[in-house]
């Protein structure tokens, strides 16, 4: 059963996450470090993307459940996000379409957590990364964008910009 | 023995494709089968831990499909494994990596 951490205590970082951090640390402080071979890179990588899998599933979960026990689970879940699409960015770059799926969903934390401004600066940069890399052809990259667009509607009406009513209705969900 | 871990492969990622295209076509219910057949198939395998990765991410899909499904008490316990085997395996990899990088630098240093 997952557990909620508590962000205040560093004790609740996972084992896998404290040796990233060493390894991260050790390599860094080493200045022109020494590469490793490819395969244990690519494997490396590899383990990366998948750690940061786990992460997003396990902060959609907590999203699922909302506040347990009088808890409320937004704040540990955005941080899993953020720590998951700060993986992402290390390992594929800023600019790649997983990078904008990780932000689309910290983005929808932030909202839920009653945060719309900073969601919404967070929509946009996952916005900007999905047309950037997907453009706004092809039914999937139209679905992704309109997806993050009609997030974003949402957010400006809850902030008062009905215009932007035209966006929800456009998106067609 | 490169034979059988070859047909192995091929079958897992037989599975595999027909989950991803279940799931796809949103044929919920038929994607956790596929799913369910692809974990069960790499658990029978007799080397078991050089497909961790690919159980660790059926164990994801999986716990995806059930929260989909809207059973999410179940979908946490699929997200739990997939945390342990990334867990178990990542800790014991990484340290290896250390090894590596500080075998490699001795070397440097000492010339070789």
């Amino acid at each position: 059963m997952l557990q909620a951490e508590d962000p205040s205590d560093p004790s609740s970082c996972s084992d896998v996450r404290v040796y990233y951090h060493q390894s991260e640390v050790k390599r860094k402080s080493k200045g022109a470090s020494v590469a490793l071979p490819a395969p244990q890179r690519q494997l490396l990588i590899t383990q990366k993307l998948l750690w940061a899998q786990v992460q997003l599933q396990k902060a959609s979960l907590l999203v699922a459940r909302g506040s347990e026990n009088g808890i409320n689970l937004y704040f540990s879940a955005f941080q899993i996000v953020q720590r998951a699409a700060s993986m992402l960015q290390d390992v594929l770059g800023p600019e790649s379409p997983k990078v904008a799926a990780a932000l689309r969903d910290m983005g929808q934390v932030q909202a839920l957590r009653g945060c719309f401004r900073d969601a919404l600066d967070i929509y946009k940069r996952a916005l900007r990364i999905q047309t950037r890399a997907t453009g706004y052809d092809g039914y999937a990259a139209n679905a992704r964008v309109a997806d993050i667009m009609h997030r974003m509607a949402e957010i400006k009406i809850v902030l008062g910009k009905h215009r932007w009513y035209f966006v929800l209705h456009k998106s067609g969900r | 023995m490169i034979g059988d871990h070859n047909d192995a492969s091929a079958e897992l990622c037989v599975l595999e494709r027909k989950a991803v295209t279940a799931l796809e076509a949103r044929h919920l219910m038929q994607a956790s089968k596929f799913y369910m057949d692809l974990i069960k198939k790499i658990e029978s395998l007799d080397d078991e831990a050089s497909y961790w990765m690919q159980l660790a991410k059926a164990h994801v899909a999986m716990s995806r499909t059930r929260q989909r499904l809207g059973s999410v008490i179940e979908a946490q316990k699929w997200i739990s494994s997939a945390l342990e085997l990334v867990q178990t395996h990542q800790v014991i990899i990484l340290k290896s990596q250390l090894a590596t990088e500080y075998t490699i630098q001795n070397d440097y240093r000492t010339g070789f």
